[in-house]
């Protein structure tokens, strides 16, 4: 296992630039989750990571070791690929013994190996089944035993789970942890999906446009985003977003019509000395909008969504239409006005996008 | 019920009036060249010829110039397989390199290769035979394999290109991050992946090879000659016309690629399995 080091890493294609200054580390087994949405350059940099792609400039280290020049075979990784890429008309022991075919190891030690690896992942029974004839969950388990039958520097997985169904998923997640736990795998996991990246990683790096946008645990990308990208890609139902401006004399925030809300006099000299403007947006959690019976916003239920437990509720305030959840023992009919208070938010600057200050 | 089998007999009807049509002509070739030399070109004509003469086969007296069939057969399959094997271990990297290597401008490139194919082969073989002769490649083996590029070896990259491209790419670069290099990502990965294409591939620049007259009539004079030269050069002069000896000839002409057809129809009909891939 090593540590990973990128530094300021950039990779183009032609005239889009794929990965822009991304700088980032990854501790000795960690599990570490690159998280965005399609596009945004965290399979190019995965990929730049295997020696599929060499970046346009910066460095890329394995421990002290330079690998910016070193082929995939020299760099010695294991990645597991979104389409599991399974050798087609040969058997599950052959897909697992191809890797270390490749190292020129003995049919021995391979047999060992092998079987060591099936049973970790529970195909022991599926090894002389062809694969054309497994699942789409036995599939990725043998995509999965590839990555692991041999030990490798760094373990890189390209959207390992986005083919699965969502229970089988919701288990491989666990079991994934387990394993990695386990064998103390240094492991940098791709994603689009959220949920994957919380219940999963160590700590998380939200990309964005082919940024970094931020690295942290995530508690910190949920409480502590530093944009508002951040801010409305972690967490369901997304933030609302509601744009206000500040008005410095009553230490208000204004959202358009007559709703305002009272902030202290630190954060308007915060935002203030930070803002570019007085163009703001409201940042607040669907979670963090409670329905109070006296003083709040006026808003009127649009509709609701049960969900058991809880219930999301589309509500207007003012003309925008924002996300709520409630318990789910009350019941809320459409066309119903209630009062709404803002437990916790966050103020950007409309313009930069960044975090100003928390309220 | 009734309408459904009578459809079911007219698409009968119809398929065996193809069949006969398509076997009608090769039919006629076999029993021309078991026929005497009268018996070739009397009306009516003779449809089973009694007693078959395998002589035309063997040694037809008649042929003035030493009977040419067998050694022409020879001739031909070295050609045709040193030609095909050519274009095809040619094809096979270049095709590689096209589909999956990322070259700079290949399409600009595949545009070219393919506009080759487009010349008539006329516009090209005056220049060759003044090459050819030059450097003393006329009535030599490796002549005509060389020539033959011309049509074969557009054909070969453009074929195994397109059965390259069905070899998902990710399958290759898993291997190269597993620790193969990239020629034997190339040779033990990629390329048993495609060997039906392969096989196809072979068999189609085989024939085109086979089939080849105007390169193998120019370019070979007497210790090359083809079997597709052997066939006109029976018919000497007027009033000598040795039909079923020609027929002879012919059916020689054509027994190798219908042999290899048969040896490589599995490949022909199964084409490529690759379901392992969910896209």
């Amino acid at each position: 296992m090593v540590k990973v080091y990128v530094k300021g890493v950039n990779k183009s294609f032609g005239d889009i630039q794929a990965v822009k200054d991304l700088s980032f580390t990854v501790n000795h087994g960690e599990f570490f989750c690159l998280l965005g949405p399609s596009g945004c350059g965290k399979t190019t940099t995965l990929r730049m990571l295997a020696g599929l792609e060499k970046p346009d400039s910066g460095e890329i280290y394995f421990d002290e070791l330079l690998v910016n020049d070193l082929s995939p075979q020299e760099r010695d990784v294991a990645m597991v690929f979104q389409f599991y890429a399974l050798y087609p008309g040969t058997t599950v022991y052959k897909n697992l013994a191809l890797p270390l075919e490749a190292r020129k190891m003995s049919k021995s030690e391979i047999d060992r190996a092998v079987r060591e690896t099936a049973k970790l992942l529970r195909i022991s029974d599926i090894l002389r089944r062809e694969v054309g004839a497994l699942t789409i969950g036995e599939r990725q388990r043998v995509a999965l035993g590839r990555a692991l039958v041999r030990k490798a520097r760094v373990y890189l997985l390209d959207e390992p789970l986005t083919n699965l169904d969502a229970k089988l998923r919701a288990t491989m997640r666990v079991e994934l942890i387990k394993l990695q736990k386990e064998l103390k795998m240094t492991t940098i996991y791709v994603t689009h999906d959220q949920i994957e990246a919380i219940t999963m990683a160590d700590r998380i790096g939200v990309m964005n446009l082919g940024v970094l946008q931020q690295v942290g645990t995530h508690e910190e990308l949920y409480n502590s985003p530093s944009n508002k990208f951040v801010a409305g890609f972690i967490g369901t139902p997304p933030m609302n977003f509601i744009d206000c401006s500040l008005n410095e004399a009553e230490k208000t925030l204004e959202m358009g019509g007559s709703a305002t809300i009272n902030i202290n006099s630190d954060a308007v000299n915060i935002i203030k000395s930070k803002a570019t403007s007085h163009e703001l947006i409201l940042g607040v959690r669907p979670e963090d909008i409670v329905i109070v019976p006296e003083r709040g916003f006026k808003a009127v239920i649009d509709s609701s969504e049960f969900l058991g437990d809880k219930q999301v509720l589309h509500l207007t305030i003012d003309g925008s239409t924002i996300t709520a959840v409630a318990p789910g023992e009350t019941e809320f009919q459409s066309g119903r006005e209630v009062r709404v208070s803002f437990r916790k938010f966050l103020i950007f600057d409309r313009k930069s996008e960044i975090v100003l200050a928390k309220g | 019920m009734r309408s459904r089998s009578l459809s079911e007999s007219i698409k009968y009807i119809i398929a065996l009036i193809m069949v006969l049509w398509a076997i009608f002509p090769i039919y006629w070739i076999v029993a021309t060249s078991l026929k005497a030399t009268h018996e070739a070109i009397s009306i009516p004509p003779i449809w089973v010829p009694n007693p078959p003469h395998i002589e035309n086969y063997l040694n037809p007296v008649p042929i003035q110039e030493p009977y040419r069939g067998w050694t022409g057969l020879i001739d031909s399959l070295i050609c045709a397989t040193g030609a095909a094997i050519l274009a095809l271990v040619i094809g096979l990297f270049a095709g590689y390199g096209f589909s999956k290597l990322n070259i700079r401008g290949t399409n600009s490139w595949l545009n070219w290769i393919l506009s080759i194919r487009m010349l008539p082969l006329v516009a090209v073989i005056i220049p060759i035979h003044a090459i050819f002769r030059t450097i003393g490649l006329i009535d030599k083996y490796p002549g005509i394999w060389i020539a033959h590029l011309y049509f074969n070896l557009p054909f070969c990259v453009l074929m195994l290109k397109s059965f390259f491209d069905t070899v998902p790419t990710d399958l290759l670069e898993s291997a190269k991050t597993e620790g193969y290099s990239d020629i034997e990502v190339f040779w033990k990965i990629a390329l048993p992946l495609i060997r039906g294409g392969v096989a196809t591939t072979f068999l189609f620049a085989f024939i085109f090879s086979w089939n080849d007259f105007l390169f193998q009539w120019l370019l070979t004079k007497h210790d090359v000659r083809a079997v597709m030269i052997v066939i006109p050069n029976i018919i000497k002069s007027p009033g000598t016309e040795y039909w079923n000896v020609m027929a002879a000839v012919g059916v020689l002409s054509f027994i190798p690629t219908i042999t290899l057809a048969i040896i490589l129809q599995r490949y022909l009909v199964r084409g490529l399995t690759l379901g392992v891939i969910r896209r």
